[in-house]
């Protein structure tokens, strides 16, 4: 493999993917658009210090209990267990999208590379991404541990080549799982379709394994505790058995000054370069394949003649709509990342009444402690937070990247236009929401009639909140995208858009938890109903002044 | 059919304008070529026609219609195809046609008859129902094609309408824009190819940095440099060169 080959490769599509040319071409040289990154560091520095204050009271938490077990590694382990599975599940989606459905590949395959040497600089812009996720966890975990135990330089070398490698383990795998599923798919001309189920059979192992890990638990927390002093190791070696390269990486921070750790770090270390040398192996043999069989779907059927039938006339919006939901249905990427929300309360609830199912629970509680007035809210809410968090609406102009222009030149305003992609994200959101609203109604049995309530509003609420996302994202849309995922996942808007219902959500709870206090919650319900007219009106009179004017602008 | 007023334009960060007082004036029946060299703002000027991009000063008026104060009844009055027809992939052809059938608001009858005439001719029938990012690029031409001529518009615009395609297109391409014109409707095209525009043009326009710097049809154009059997392509180079020199 050519190295010096691979890093410039890599460089470009860094580049490419986070656009850090065009940053210092904006930002620097125009000095356009400097609120953007100003807007989100402001975002970014609370948020964080929120996150890392409150990881590590946790931590501290666990460290002093692992402490009075004798285990003060624990916390290592479960540090490194945590971002493990976090990388797995985030991989996923990535490495579909980049390795697959990226614009980029029909140049890449016809240059003269190796698929090894193309799949190392894919892998190593993934691995950049993951970088960012799960430093975040680590460090200060892993800084509090060599503070508290003043540990050795040793220690600190092992952490930092830790940190280094942490998430190439787990990534390799998942693109092992993708390699193999893509090649199994792309010989069935419904790829799309089998990507996407693909996608969500891996998510309902994920939580099926999980839910495998807690019914082997012991249940009852007395025999856990005998477990956990039964030896000096024993809960590490339990949490272990889940992933054995997560203990060889605790051990070998913990034992970072003796010939032991060095010995489990070795273990590690050599794991991950096994893993990746089988990647690169896979990727000789059939990476190239799938990329390509998925790039021959020029395989045009058989005569069609044309009837009378097929042509089926529509209004403009509806006809809209319909292709806009076409078009996200039939996109792995779109579907992967838009629509793993809301199926992961229902698989949750799911799993977990199988759980409940073996060992009795009493859901009472969490029923009893729920006042329909309350219920009323929460569910509306789940609607609108589901709507944003799926990226759907602030992603809906984004996502017509090189092929906006179709929708530009057509007779239509810019208030149909932005209808249609309405209505198409919130037919996406209502059904999602509805079936974790309903999964959660049915396993906790919840009153039906304040869910139906709430869901009336939140309908109405969600409309109004993803009305204003889609129109956030028609100021600033992302259009020049190489891979469809990169249009959702490192859009910019959709974390404008949270930021902008966490500032609508933190108030409405602070009012919840207000009106319960003073026992007024029914006017909760009241001003509930006021505040969602209230924003439905604001984003009719945003649509209707300011509308057109970007749509040109666009 | 299109005016094109006193209109300016000029890129973020450039320093000379990509459109530079460009004034035009087309009338209904023609076929009109619009040549100049690269970057010398053919496509700039088309997509504002269209409204893919807003002048910076002047106006454009399609059928009577400002295209900045009524977009839409401008729109419909056009069918445009770009230099690369980026369709939606994930859409299939019939799929993609019936959005434009709906969103230009084509009577069902019409719109089935004039899909499979245009399918038929362009021999894209049996693929109708394969998604389009199964199709080669010049299918893909040719279904833009089949979309921006649905709706019948009285004002047809394309850029750079021959890249592409294979010969037979080309030529039926060819037919189809002398078909067009003769039900009374308006072409504009922008090419590279000057014989194309030599042989089927009834006006040319020539644009180089921005401004027009010749209009009209072949015979004035020849007429105006004295010579009265000079070729389009000699004109061409003659006054586009002129442009370089006098810029020097």
């Amino acid at each position: 493999m050519r190295i010096k080959l691979v890093g410039s490769l890599f460089k470009s599509l860094l580049n490419t993917q986070y656009g850090f040319s065009a940053m210092k071409y904006y930002y620097l040289k125009k000095r356009q658009r400097i609120w953007e990154p100003i807007l989100i560091i402001l975002a970014l520095i609370p948020t964080s210090i929120a996150l890392i204050t409150g990881l590590l009271q946790l931590v501290d938490t666990i460290y002093n209990l692992g402490t009075m077990l004798g285990q003060p590694q624990l916390v290592l382990l479960l540090s490194i267990l945590t971002a493990q599975i976090a990388t797995f599940i985030l991989a996923f989606s990535l490495v579909v999208a980049t390795f697959y459905f990226s614009n980029d590949l029909k140049t890449l395959i016809a240059w003269p590379l190796t698929p090894q040497e193309v799949l190392t600089a894919k892998f190593a812009t993934i691995l950049f991404s993951e970088y960012l996720t799960t430093l975040l966890f680590i460090v200060p975990v892993w800084v509090y541990y060599g503070l508290k135990t003043s540990a050795s330089f040793l220690y600190w070398l092992t952490a930092l080549l830790g940190v280094l490698t942490l998430p190439i383990l787990p990534l390799a795998i998942a693109t092992i799982i993708v390699i193999f599923l893509m090649r199994l798919v792309n010989i069935s001309n419904r790829k799309d379709l089998l990507a996407i189920i693909g996608g969500f059979i891996v998510l309902i192992l994920i939580f099926g394994g999980q839910l495998y890990l807690q019914m082997k638990l012991p249940q009852d927390p007395q025999i856990i505790m005998e477990m956990l002093l039964e030896k000096s190791n024993g809960l590490i070696k339990y949490a272990g058995r889940v992933f054995p390269p997560s203990i060889w990486l605790t051990q070998s921070l913990k034992d970072a000054s003796n010939i032991t750790g060095w010995g489990y770090f070795g273990l590690y270390i050599a794991v991950t370069i096994v893993s990746y040398l089988l990647l690169l192996a896979l990727a000789k043999r059939v990476f190239y394949q799938g990329v390509l069989a998925g790039m021959e779907t020029g395989k045009l059927t058989k005569k069609k003649s044309l009837s009378n039938y097929e042509i089926k006339t529509r209004s403009p919006l509806l006809s809209l709509t319909y292709s806009e939901m076409k078009m996200f249905l039939r996109t792995p990427p779109f579907v992967l990342n838009g629509l793993v929300g809301y199926v992961i309360l229902p698989i949750m609830f799911i799993f977990q009444g199988v759980k409940f199912n073996n060992q009795p629970v009493d859901l009472s509680i969490i029923t009893q402690s729920l006042s329909p007035q309350l219920l009323v809210v929460f569910v509306a809410l789940y609607f609108a937070v589901m709507g944003v968090m799926s990226s759907i609406p602030s992603t809906a102009f984004s996502r017509e990247g090189k092929y906006l222009w179709n929708l530009r030149v057509m007779p239509v305003s810019a208030k149909t236009s932005m209808a249609a992609k309405l209505t198409a994200a919130q037919i996406i959101n209502v059904l999602g929401s509805v079936l974790g609203v309903i999964t959660v109604t049915f396993f906790l049995k919840l009153p039906v009639l304040p869910v139906l309530a709430g869901m009336i509003i939140g309908i109405v609420f969600s409309f109004a909140v993803s009305g204003l996302a889609i129109f956030l994202d028609l100021t600033r849309p992302l259009l020049n995208w190489t891979n469809p995922a990169h249009a959702m996942k490192s859009n910019l808007n959709t974390i404008l858009a949270l930021i902008g219902l966490a500032a609508l959500v933190i108030p409405t709870i602070y009012r919840v938890l207000g009106h319960t206090k003073a026992g007024t919650i029914n006017l909760m319900i009241l001003e509930f109903l006021i505040i969602t007219v209230l924003l439905a009106f604001v984003t009719y009179w945003i649509w209707n002044r300011y509308g057109e004017k970007f749509y040109k602008k666009m | 059919m299109l005016s094109v007023r006193n209109v300016y334009k000029k890129y973020p960060g450039a320093e000379n304008y990509a459109i530079d007082n460009l004034n035009l004036e087309i009338k209904g029946g023609e076929i009109f070529g619009f040549l100049g060299p690269n970057g010398a703002g053919k496509t700039t000027t088309l997509k504002m026609i269209v409204g893919l991009l807003n002048p910076d000063q002047g106006e454009i008026f399609v059928d009577g219609h400002n295209v900045a104060n009524e977009p839409i009844l401008a729109k419909r009055a056009i069918g445009f195809v770009p230099d690369n027809p980026d369709l939606y992939q994930r859409l299939t052809a019939l799929e993609y046609l019936n959005l434009i059938g709906d969103v230009y608001e084509v009577p069902r009858d019409l719109r089935s008859e004039r899909i499979k005439y245009y399918l038929d001719i362009f021999g894209l029938n049996n693929a109708s129902k394969d998604l389009i990012q199964s199709y080669s690029h010049g299918m893909q031409q040719k279904l833009a094609l089949t979309g921006a001529l649905l709706h019948m518009p009285k004002l047809f615009i394309l850029d750079e309408p021959m890249v592409g395609l294979d010969p037979k297109s080309a030529h039926l391409f060819k037919e189809i824009m002398k078909e067009h014109v003769q039900n009374g409707n308006t072409v504009v095209f922008s090419t590279h190819v000057l014989e194309v525009a030599e042989r089927i043009c009834d006006r040319v326009g020539i644009i180089n940095k921005g401004k027009l710097i010749a209009c009209g049809t072949m015979a004035e154009l020849r007429a105006s440099r004295g010579s009265a059997d000079e070729t389009l392509e000699k004109l061409f180079l003659e006054l586009t060169e002129e442009g370089e020199t006098s810029e020097n």
